[in-house]
């Protein structure tokens, strides 16, 4: 079987029906948006980097912003600071315990990486994983931003009905008259 | 007795099933009426059959019927009738016999309802539904039988313990006590009312976007690629993505009731996996109004409501196959391969069959688009940001994870962290967008008349906000969330403003009269802005309770006080434990809500000790502005004189909830008919529009 695919490039009928001005708007309109989406990833990945911190008091709360981030190894998918079973009881002893010798928050989520794997954080450490982890949105919305420039292109060819200037015309297709009095309504 | 007859009843369903499909897909290719109508006929006896099927499993739970593994699975003695109510759909068999149910009572209503105005496409509609629940009906019956009973065969060394669903040679029933103390009872965490409805709601959504899914790939079958198809289904999906979005939002209360861990949204595998279809449903609910109006995106449309249902299998496949772990999934079955092979198989069929389609030039768009600024660019850049959001969240859920440990041979969990960082933004953009789009003509439009018609809006976004800052909001994130959000709400509330105010001028009708008439003359535009409120209201509550939420664990001596923030303490009074008459250990506490010096709330957050597990319920003080919400975590096992809390403050929590009850609201009024009309004048009209039986001569 042969698909025929309609293709990227324009066609005539096409070229005639782009604007430039209105493509370029068009495509600013979607390159603002996703930029947006793409921006906000590495804005919003600059967290805290480690640094070693004196011995201090522990609070269960010092406990439970590590522990947020992490898993429990027995309930998939259940955080470690909400989850009720005793290996979680135990790891957010460990966690305690590591806070008041004076680990910074980042070594003890790498201590526990180091023996149990990356699946014991909610976004992995490593950074090729790191990578896989966000390049894959980033891909396939710009997949989708290609999609959406296809659509608009093809869309801007062929028998482009004719500009509509009137307030009433403009109006939704299915209720034009109940519109076109609501309009004129206002306006007085 | 009762397992007989449920037995024979799923049979014959499934019998009818078949019977369904292969006359239904004979008749629409020879158009023979006779053929087409007894399929019809095959395909509405599904339903009284399931129901009696169901019926007996109903009563089989309630009566105790311990024999049945699924009766003794998930209940016992002491379950009380609500929860062996509940049972029905506790657990993995009963809840696919459940499912076939709704889904042939969605088949029922599309046959009843759509027959005469669509006939052409009904043979191959009828095929459709037919075949996905016959494979429903197959697994239920050959794989995950909920009437399976448990036998006993004497053997000359030992007698031989035997599940079977039909009755083996030379067995015998187990006593009544020994399957009595066997009985398990029903999983703790679906002993909460929510589980009444949350579930069934969750289901009507699923196999409820069965029906445009089987209307779409009937107009591909036929060769009917008009937009009758979309027209046929919109009610239908909106019926669907509203039982969906119930579902989420019951979900997310039951979540925040009994899981105890103080929110309502975790970013679980199997919640996301509910999620996609509502995501994708709603992309489709929005491009379909611009195929409906103007005749363009078909193909897209296609793709979508094949995504929709592709999702919900997939979803399915997900939480009952093992797939993923979670509070919600069932547990590991061998129905996992067959439903893998299902979902794929029923994507790629739809998929070549769109493509051969548009190969063949039949799915070429009616008009094209005359101007950037139009609602359908608006429809067409939501599309763009819902698919982005699935795509993103199916990534974070389940892409990521697959691909990490099939190719890299590590184990990763994607969690909140990743999901907060990309998705807000995404939000965000859909806002905004909610915000422009409704206001934007069909065709085109001037930037400067969309400005004159968002200017109201948008200034009152901006007294809004100016408001928020005043009252001590100032974190710039939340601002600029807070403005975004709003916007879409003051658009909605202004446009029916504008309506309700041109009827009180031209027809003299006072506010109510002019707002009813509003409504009553336009569902469709007027229900989507209760909608969109209601969006708006679950926006507000999302940023207040994730941005502002305050949470502290502390350990408490009796009649300490601790401090919360500036306006909130708690006193933890007292300890006590309770035995409730089902059986469990309650270990209970009693604290008092103090704000700003005043006792206000006597809350009681306790654990209930199961023989299973453990549940955590918590307390919870609720009001319009937040809600204090406390757990349990630990105590004094000797002196019972200390406890230890988690305390959580959840500003605008609440809006959440109301905010979904508005949005169910708004979904009613945009998928209520216009108006009745009967049936002789719908075949009239029908008649004279055309349309004829299959099988009649030109």
């Amino acid at each position: 079987m042969k698909f025929n695919i309609p293709s990227l490039n324009p066609s005539p009928l096409h070229r005639e029906g782009l604007d430039s001005a209105s493509l370029k708007m068009m495509v600013g309109i979607l390159v603002v948006l996703m930029s947006i989406f793409l921006f906000a990833l590495p804005l919003s990945a600059q967290e805290s980097t480690p640094e070693a911190q004196p011995t201090r008091a522990v609070t269960s709360d010092d406990v439970n912003e590590v522990a947020s981030g992490m898993f429990c190894p027995i309930c998939e998918n259940e955080p470690l600071d909400t989850c009720r079973a005793n290996t979680c009881v135990i790891w957010r002893g460990e966690i305690r315990d590591m806070l008041e010798q004076g680990f910074s928050e980042q070594q003890v989520v790498d201590n526990f990486i180091g023996r149990f794997g990356q699946r014991v954080v909610d976004v992995p450490q490593d950074d090729g994983l790191r990578l896989l982890t966000f390049i894959g949105p980033i891909v396939l919305g710009l997949l989708a931003l290609i999609v959406g420039i296809i659509t608009f292109s093809r869309w801007r060819g062929g028998d482009v009905p004719p500009r509509v200037t009137t307030t009433s015309a403009n109006l939704d297709a299915g209720n034009d008259d109940y519109r076109s009095q609501l309009e004129s309504d206002l306006r007085e | 007795m009762l397992a007989e007859i449920g037995i024979t009843s799923t049979f014959l369903a499934l019998a009818a099933t078949i019977y369904a499909v292969v006359t239904a897909t004979i008749g629409g290719k020879t158009h023979s009426e006779r053929l087409v109508i007894s399929a019809r006929n095959a395909a509405l006896a599904t339903f009284p059959l399931l129901l009696l099927a169901c019926a007996v499993l109903l009563i089989a739970l309630i009566a105790g019927d311990f024999q049945i593994n699924y009766v003794r699975s998930t209940t016992d003695p002491q379950t009380p009738v609500f929860y062996r109510i509940t049972a029905l759909w506790g657990s993995q068999e009963g809840s696919l016999l459940f499912w076939s149910l709704m889904m042939s009572l969605f088949s029922a209503g599309a046959l009843i309802l759509n027959w005469h105005s669509e006939r052409r496409l009904m043979p191959y509609v009828t095929a459709y539904l037919m075949a996905v629940l016959a494979f429903f009906l197959v697994i239920t019956i050959f794989l995950e039988n909920p009437f399976e009973r448990v036998w006993l065969i004497p053997q000359a060394q030992e007698t031989q313990v035997v599940d079977s669903v039909l009755i083996p040679a030379n067995a015998v029933a187990p006593l009544e006590q020994n399957l009595v103390n066997n009985a398990q009872g029903l999983n703790p965490l679906l002993r909460h009312f929510g589980m009444i409805i949350h579930p069934p709601m969750l289901y009507l959504g699923f196999t409820g976007f069965v029906i445009p899914f089987a209307f779409a790939m009937a107009a591909l079958a036929s060769g009917d690629l008009s937009s009758n198809w979309i027209k046929a289904t919109r009610r239908w999906a909106l019926v669907a993505w509203l039982f969906l979005g119930l579902g989420l939002i019951l979900g997310g209360r039951w979540a925040y009731d009994v899981l105890g861990w103080g929110g309502y949204w975790g970013w679980d595998p199997v919640e996301n996996a509910a999620f996609l279809p509502w995501l994708i449903g709603t992309a489709f609910i929005h491009s379909a109004m611009i195929q409906e109006k103007r005749g363009m995106l078909k193909v897209w449309n296609m793709f979508l409501v094949i995504g929709t249902f592709s999702a919900v299998m997939f979803g399915t496949f997900a939480t009952r196959s093992g797939l993923v772990e979670s509070v919600h999934s069932f547990a590991r079955s061998q129905i996992g391969l067959p439903m893998f092979l299902f979902w794929s198989g029923i994507t790629l069929v739809s998929v070549t069959m769109i493509l051969w389609r548009w190969n063949r030039g039949e799915l070429k768009d009616d008009h094209h688009n005359s101007g950037i600024l139009s609602r359908e660019t608006m429809f067409v850049l939501n599309n763009v940001v819902f698919v982005a959001l699935s795509v993103a969240i199916f990534w974070g859920s389940f892409g990521a994870p697959i691909i990490s440990e099939l190719f890299l041979d590590e184990t990763i969990t994607l969690g909140s962290q990743y999901f907060m960082r990309v998705t807000p933004p995404l939000f965000a953009v859909m806002f905004i967008l909610m915000g422009i789009a409704p206001v934007t003509a069909w065709g085109a439009t001037s930037a400067a008349r969309l400005g004159s018609t968002v200017l109201v809006p948008a200034v009152m976004t901006l007294v809004f906000v100016a408001l928020i800052v005043v009252t001590g909001t100032t974190l710039p994130v939340a601002v600029i969330s807070y403005g975004i959000v709003s916007f879409a709400g003051f658009v909605a509330i202004y446009e029916i403003y504008r309506g309700a105010r041109a009827r009180m001028r031209s027809k003299g009708e006072n506010p109510v009269v002019a707002t009813y008439s509003l409504f009553t003359r336009n569902r469709r535009r007027y229900g989507g802005y209760i909608v969109h409120l209601g969006i708006t209201i679950i926006g507000i509550g999302v940023i207040g309770s994730t941005l502002f939420q305050t949470t502290t664990e502390q350990t408490l001596n009796t009649g300490e006080t601790v401090a919360i923030n500036e306006a909130y303490s708690m006193r933890f009074d007292r300890f006590e434990i309770q035995q409730a008459t089902d059986g469990r250990i309650i270990d209970r506490a009693y604290v008092t809500v103090i704000k700003n010096g005043e006792d206000v709330a006597q809350l009681s957050p306790r654990i209930d000790q199961f023989p299973t597990m453990p549940m955590t319920i918590a307390g919870a003080h609720s009001t319009i502005e937040n809600d204090f919400y406390v757990l349990l975590q630990d105590w004094d096992t000797d002196t019972f004189d200390s406890a230890t809390f988690t305390i959580y403050i959840n500003p605008l929590i609440n809006l959440v909830w109301w905010g979904g009850l508005i949005l169910i609201i708004g979904t009613f009024i945009s998928a209520w008919p216009n108006e009745t009309v009967p049936a002789n004048l719908r075949n009239r009209s029908a008649i004279k529009a055309g349309a004829r039986p299959i099988g009649a001569t030109a």
